[in-house]
């Protein structure tokens, strides 16, 4: 216990000493500002169509005529916003900057210090793991403060639950994915592939729906839009199998390529 | 206790053998110095023992574990000090310390008081980024015992030292040994290893060429002859003389009769010059 409390203390003063805090108070603000910004293009466009007249819209082309029918409850922007943020800028902290660390690690040498300690993998793991989690809830929440959209109490708990699950998901992605690269321009080009396909459900939505199930990021979409109110509440449930399920097959798999590849003997 | 036996190692697989056949054991309370010019296999060898690197052929246990068995925990009884920098950059030289020794679950020395005794209490709230070399070099000596190992991997410890620090981290190996650690001492430099070592062995090219105390090997090696210096009629002189033989004990008694005796040294090897005349090599580049 006490070097797991040793090796969280480590963690976070270097995740306080290194650029992070600036860095993630820079895109906090322009996250939440821009937030706001289509929050007032959202009042905008209702005040430019009155609540009566909007309705069903007639459109003749030739011989069609096109009835457009409005989604009953479609979501605002500003709304829609604050969950792409949540779901592709806070949960995805974990995945980028626990590969940092790593890379930081290799970089000076003190994990190979580190593996000729008692302090072993678990331990490592466990701590990188659970301060990136706990960072991505802090993050999600001063978000969601910063961007004046935190939910009602009764939706708080279960906000915090699958903020947790999902940046515990993604970091533990995130270990599996840097363990296979020695520094940060080896682990880039994969990263970012990964990261637009786990955007790709966001895109594909509109058109096909399902889509959301193939990816993190489209489950967790899900899950935040039913407990925001933007959608049915129906897929929360699923959305949290999904994750939770996710993690149950990650946590092994980065086990073992960080014992492979990062902890194994001759490496570095 | 440090055994290895017959070990060898093939980086590239293909015959060409950065350590071959290196046997040696280090007995607790004793500093055994690897001796030997750079590229001579000694990393290779430290780094086989601490599971850096896998063992191909041969054996390697410390404290009767093998390493290639040796489970975290095991890491309590053991200390290293590479020589490559393996410090946490972004915390200063006693978090580096500190943290360290709450990773051990076995007592640990107090940071502050190690840091002090190595002048590096002033910059002990520095951040080691802003470490010189030295610094860094005696932060890595200093981590390497603040869990009082039963064993202990030293890799060129007083390199990039000044004379004065040298000396206090000396002090502190001898510590570590009459405590009873065994000490693997790796260097170049023969000065220290005499000082230091109750046993050395040389390497080159991955082989032992040589190994026992420093001083049977200087007897072993060296040719017993004093060299004396003297006055004769006013003009300096001097003779080599075999004082195992009747004859030469005989010729310095006359001459420190006479008065005009000078100087006397003997001629016993330097470990350097055993060196030498073992590879035929200088040991610095
Ligand atoms: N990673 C490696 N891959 C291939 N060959 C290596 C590797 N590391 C070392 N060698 C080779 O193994 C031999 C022994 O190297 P080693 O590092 O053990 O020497 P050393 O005695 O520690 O030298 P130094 O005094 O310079 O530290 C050298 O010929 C070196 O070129
Ligand atoms: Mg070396």
């Amino acid at each position: 216990m006490k070097a797991f409390f040793t090796l969280l203390a480590l963690e976070t003063r270097v995740l306080a000493r290194g650029g992070f805090p600036v860095v993630i108070l820079v895109v906090l603000a322009a996250s939440a500002l821009s937030v706001h910004a289509l929050r007032a293009v959202d009042a905008a466009a209702d005040a430019a169509s009155p609540a009566g007249l909007a309705g069903p819209e007639r459109l003749e082309a030739g011989p069609w005529t096109f009835t457009v029918i409005r989604a009953a409850a479609r979501p605002a922007l500003h709304e829609r916003m604050v969950t792409t943020l949540l779901v592709y800028e806070v949960l995805i902290l974990g995945f980028l900057f626990v590969a940092v660390g790593l890379f930081q690690q290799f970089e000076e040498g003190s994990l190979r210090a580190y593996r000729l300690s008692p302090g072993g993998q678990a331990r490592w793991m466990g701590a990188k793991l659970l301060v990136w989690t706990v960072a991505g809830v802090a993050y999600g929440l001063a978000f969601l403060a910063a961007s004046f959209e935190l939910p009602a109490w009764r939706a708080l708990p279960g906000v915090v639950a699958l903020s947790a699950l999902g940046s515990l998901l993604m970091t533990t992605l995130g270990l599996l994915l840097a363990s296979f690269s020695r520094n940060l321009s080896q682990w880039f080009p994969p990263a970012v592939g990964l990261l637009a396909l786990n955007m790709a459900p966001a895109a594909l939505a509109e058109s096909w729906p399902e889509a959301r199930w193939f990816a993190p990021g489209g489950a967790a979409l899900a899950g935040f839009e039913a407990l925001l109110g933007q959608g049915d509440a129906k897929p929360l449930g699923a959305a949290f199998a999904w994750l939770g399920a996710a993690l149950a097959l990650a946590l092994p798999l980065s086990w073992l390529a960080l014992r492979a590849r990062v902890f194994k003997e001759g490496g570095r | 206790m440090i055994l290895v036996e017959r070990l060898r190692h093939d980086y590239e697989g293909k015959g060409n053998y950065a350590v071959y056949d290196v046997s040696f054991s280090v007995a607790p309370g004793t500093i055994f110095g690897f001796l030997g010019p750079s590229g001579a296999g000694k990393s290779t060898v430290q780094n086989i023992l601490t599971g850096l690197l896998p063992l191909q052929e041969g054996r390697a246990e410390l404290a009767g574990t093998r390493v290639s068995d040796l489970r975290s925990a095991f890491f309590n009884k053991v200390g290293y000090s590479f020589e490559l920098p393996n410090l946490y950059n972004t915390l200063t030289g006693y978090e580096n310390l500190a943290f360290f020794a709450g990773l051990f679950s076995v007592p640990t020395e107090d940071p502050m008081k190690l840091l002090a005794r190595v002048g590096l209490a002033a910059a002990a709230g520095k951040r080691v980024a802003q470490y010189s070399k030295g610094m860094k070099q005696r932060l890595l000596f200093l981590r390497s015992i603040i869990n009082r190992p039963e064993i202990l991997f030293l890799d060129e410890p007083e390199s990039g030292l000044d004379p004065a620090t040298a000396l206090v981290v000396k002090d502190l190996i001898r510590e570590q040994r009459d405590r009873g650690a065994a000490i693997l001492l790796t260097t170049h430099n023969m000065y220290a290893a005499d000082e230091l070592c109750d046993r050395v062995a040389f390497i080159d090219r991955g082989r032992i060429l040589a190994e026992g105390s420093p001083r049977e090997l200087k007897l072993g090696y060296g040719e017993k002859l004093v060299r004396v210096e003297y006055r004769e009629r006013g003009e300096p002189a001097s003779e080599r003389l075999d004082l195992a033989g009747e004859p030469g004990r005989e010729r310095l008694a006359a001459i420190a009769r006479s008065g005009a005796l000078e100087t006397v040294h003997s001629t016993e090897a330097t470990l350097e010059s055993i060196f030498i005349e073992l590879t035929g090599r200088r040991l610095a580049e």
